[in-house]
């Protein structure tokens, strides 16, 4: 029986901090345990900087496609085509032109917590529980995950919020691993790159920052949209820090020859930390079960930014999201089964990394000539008034 | 077709029935809607027939002095009324000490202003006010003639004295708890907060009970409409009875099926005070001395009033305490299901060696073993309490330790497992209040069996649905995990931390003070009483 109160007005929006908090825990996700073996592969101990690299260009993407969506603000993606052709005599033209955007960023959304799914529960029978079948621990995670994305994007945006320290917590084992077994050789040579080199490798670190799309939705929602931008680059900038770390510590303690064998680098990591007194030994199941909350706020904030989308487009009712959740979830499940194997698996997260910033920039493109067409009207429509 | 006729009879007969139970209670109404009547006989009469001429209503008839003619009468009812006052202030200068109504006035005139020498007393001619005032222990008189009649307070029924809080034991502290009796409650709560400010609503819950309740809150401090929305909420209950602050708590709380609860209860004034000094507000009702505060947030169940009355590193220590027993009570159980069944590489080898050793014997999985021994466990602690006052802690200490050393050594049990409940056990009892406690205790049972089913990763999985739980959850428009989500930094001074008062300058405002500062309200008082 739940009554009705007057909820407090900050209840209904997502503040700065939540937003910082959304962006920073979606990108990070299962990309931290196996982003190290895959730029490594490309570029060795120079991967210590093309990292940042990749940092800073997504945060110059994530700038720009802030600063186009807060000019529309509380409207997300879905409802941008009403925004453009509010004053057309046709109101369902502008979602209709805005369909093929609205369905590329679903398919992505889509796309992502599917094999973010896949990868964690293949991280979960390969390192810690090998006989568990594999359905189980996928359908627990989208069971759970439908559960929390069936929910309005501001109950998304405080769960993020509530969690985001507990991300922070395997932070001090990484550079116990490194002062216990890092080795300054391993980070050297640097700087021996070609251009081409360097591109492969920042395209590969894209892998691991997948996911700052979801601001698109979740921007409809922000308390104050002018003021998205800091708490968006903050998230950027902490991210590309935390990764910068994990890429120092994983190439100083095993250097390219073994980095490039490993499946799992991150935990293979924490294999090596050992603090005298503690009372666990081998952390990696402990470690595992920390970040599973970090794999499972990437897969409610894509997987709500996804129902989100749904919601808002075909302007359904408050009541039915969680609906809309259930009913995505056996497609989500279906299709996150679907790679056969470990490679293929691979193959998708790799091309969703490297799709994501394209995506943006289309994005970006888009609302821009939009946007300018519309001023341009505007300019010329002074004399007839809206309807 | 004929189905439908037989349909539509039987929906007419039961009409036709609540039809001939409404009449029969609007006639029921009518007949205490009535007015004094003149004749003395026939108010008596009415009422000891309207009571079924029950035996505790006492009706006294008598003769007033140097008025022979006016026949008047007393009636009150055994136990309910104080007799000894009835006898010295109303009957005693009313048939003894009449002398001035030899004086030409009026003579119900006299009666009411110089007779009866009773503080609070209320002349009125209609039966209802009466008859209720009746009921909650005053004394009606009439006199011959007159059609009205007069209530005069002479409540005085046995009860329980002011005795120490027995579910919030504080070593230091006020001693005095709240008692079953409604003002004593309320001036217990006035005789600390001195406040021209401080409000109370009186209200009636419950059709044949007719508990009296009372909302208190300050005014200027207390967010209006949070007193507006206590007030709809009470006033929609519809029960029979209220027997206690938990009927209430029932029909106003946000949510039915969550096992968290969204209205605090406390048993101590001073604790009462402070809720009311946030901004809160208090619902006192008649019969219980548990009063209920709201809105509740998840953190103030694991505050104890002394966390205010000890310096400040005390309390922050006490309630970092508290939390690591809270996450102890919650998942101890499920963790070392988690271990034993699907991580042992956690634990460290010399002990694991030594636990598979005392699991050697044991016939059973651990979730079995564990949920056993909780199970066991509980029941001792449910009986313990109903034991009569001595035995209690005998049969706890038989109970666990000749109980379970037994199981160990018969190698029922490992003994790893009977520290894994002792210790939750122990932890639950440090979470000050009671009903968040036996939440907490309930949850463990499905982290347990989450735990036998997926480990560690069943456990978080849980939790998280946990969690969207206590996300989603509000009282009284307050999100239950303030000011943690959503975050609130200037709240956090008072949370898992308690910063030293000083510095303590402003009421959390997640619960939506009017007046946020805390050190400005004497001045606000002494300038409105200038003006």
């Amino acid at each position: 029986m739940q009554k009705e109160t007057s909820r407090s007005p900050d209840l209904d929006k997502i503040s700065p901090y939540q937003s910082f908090a959304i962006l920073f825990s979606t990108m990070l996700g299962v990309g931290v345990l196996s982003f190290q073996r895959e730029i490594a592969k490309e570029v060795g101990p120079d991967g210590i900087w093309t990292i940042l690299v990749g940092g800073v260009l997504i945060l110059a993407e994530v700038w720009l496609l802030t600063r186009v969506m807060e000019k529309y603000p509380h409207k997300n993606l879905a409802q941008f085509g009403e925004v453009f052709f509010k004053n057309r005599p046709r109101p369902w033209l502008g979602k209709l032109v805005f369909l093929p955007f609205a369905l590329l960023v679903a398919l992505f959304f889509f796309a992502a917590s599917a094999v973010v799914t896949r990868t964690f529960g293949e991280v979960l029978i390969s390192t810690v529980l090998f006989r568990t079948p594999l359905e189980v621990l996928m359908l627990g995670l989208l069971g759970v995950g439908a559960a929390v994305a069936g929910n309005r994007p501001q109950v998304i945006a405080r769960f993020n919020e509530f969690v985001f320290p507990i991300l922070l917590l395997p932070l001090p084992l990484y550079l116990v691993s490194f002062l216990q077994e890092g080795n300054l050789d391993n980070l050297f040579p640097l700087f021996h790159l070609n251009w081409v080199k360097l591109l492969k490798g920042v395209a590969a670190s894209t892998f691991a920052y997948a996911g700052f799309s979801v601001i698109v939705v979740y921007m409809g929602y922000y308390q104050q949209p002018k003021k998205a931008v800091k708490p968006h680059l903050w998230a950027i900038g902490s991210v590309t820090f935390l990764y910068w770390i994990q890429m120092v510590v994983a190439v100083g303690v095993f250097g390219r020859a073994e980095l490039v064998q490993l499946l799992w680098p991150t935990l293979d990591l924490l294999k090596v930390a050992a603090v005298p007194g503690m009372i666990l030994e081998r952390l990696e199941s402990g470690f595992l079960a920390i970040w599973m909350v970090a794999v499972f706020t990437t897969i409610i904030n894509l997987f709500g930014a996804l129902v989100d989308m749904v919601v808002t487009f075909f302007g359904m009712r408050e009541q039915h999201r969680k609906w809309v959740a259930l009913g995505l979830l056996p497609v989500l499940y279906y299709v996150s089964y679907w790679p056969a194997n470990l490679n293929t698996l691979f193959w998708w997260n790799k091309w969703i990394g490297r799709s994501e910033p394209l995506m943006g920039l289309v994005l970006i493109l888009t609302f821009l000539l939009f946007a300018m067409t519309k001023r341009g009207k505007k300019g010329g429509k002074q004399d007839v008034p809206s309807a | 077709m004929k189905m439908k006729r037989k349909r539509a009879a039987g929906r007419g007969r039961r009409k036709k029935e609540i039809l001939e139970k409404n009449g029969r209670e609007k006639t029921e109404k009518k007949t205490l809607d009535i007015k004094v009547q003149p004749e003395l006989e026939t108010n008596t009469e009415f009422i000891g027939k309207l009571l079924g001429d029950s035996t505790d209503v006492v009706t006294r008839h008598f003769t007033i002095q140097y008025a022979p003619d006016r026949k008047a009468a007393v009636i009150y009812l055994d136990g309910m009324s104080d007799s000894k006052a009835i006898d010295l202030y109303v009957l005693k200068p009313l048939m003894l000490d009449a002398e001035k109504i030899r004086t030409k006035t009026d003579l119900w005139h006299m009666v009411d202003q110089s007779l009866v020498q009773v503080g609070e007393t209320k002349v009125t001619e209609k039966m209802r006010d009466m008859v209720d005032s009746l009921l909650s222990g005053d004394a009606l008189l009439f006199v011959d003639g007159y059609a009205e009649g007069m209530v005069i307070n002479a409540r005085g029924w046995k009860q329980r004295g002011i005795d120490t809080p027995r579910s919030e034991n504080t070593v230091r502290g006020s001693r005095e708890g709240f008692t079953e009796t409604l003002r004593v409650n309320t001036a217990l709560i006035r005789r600390r907060l001195k406040d021209p400010d401080l409000r109370l609503k009186d209200l009636k819950v419950g059709e044949r009970t007719k508990t009296n309740v009372a909302i208190l809150f300050i005014e200027g401090v207390a967010d209006e409409k949070l007193v507006k929305e206590m007030q709809n909420r009470i006033e929609k209950i519809k029960l029979d009875g209220v027997l206690e602050s938990g009927y209430i708590e029932e029909m106003i709380q946000d949510n039915t099926w969550s096992p968290f609860p969204t209205l605090q209860n406390t048993e101590r004034p001073d604790s009462a005070v402070a809720h009311l000094l946030e901004g809160k507000v208090v619902v006192v009702v008649d019969g219980t001395p548990h009063v209920l505060v709201a809105p509740a947030i998840f953190a103030q169940f694991y505050f104890s009033p002394e966390d205010y009355f000890e310096r400040y590193l005390i309390a922050t220590f006490l309630r970092v305490l508290r939390l690591l027993a809270f996450f102890i009570a919650l998942s101890l159980p499920a963790l070392y299901i988690a271990f034993i069944g699907f991580h042992p590489e956690m634990i460290p080898s010399d002990l694991a060696i030594a636990m598979a050793a005392g699991r050697s014997t044991v016939p059973f999985p651990s979730i079995v073993e564990a949920l056993v021994m909780e199970t066991s466990v509980e029941i001792l602690r449910e009986a313990s309490i109903r034991l009569p006052g001595p035995i209690g802690p005998t049969i706890g200490i038989v109970g666990a330790l000749v109980i379970g050393e037994a199981a160990v050594s018969a190698g029922l049990v490992s003994p790893l497992m009977v520290i894994v409940v002792g210790l939750t056990t122990i932890s639950s009892y440090g979470n000050p209040s009671y009903n968040a406690a036996i939440s907490v205790r309930m949850l463990r049972f499905p982290l347990m069996i989450a735990a036998s089913i997926l480990g560690l990763y069943g456990i978080m999985l849980f939790l998280m649905l946990l969690l969207l739980h206590l996300i989603k959850l509000e009282s009284f428009g307050v999100p239950y995990l303030a000011p943690f989500s959503p975050l609130r930094l200037s709240d956090v001074k008072d949370s898992l931390i308690r910063i030293p008062w000083p510095w303590m300058k402003k009421r959390p405002v997640i619960f939506r003070p009017e007046d946020e500062k805390r050190e400005e309200v004497e001045g606000k008082v002494v300038a409105e009483g200038n003006q």
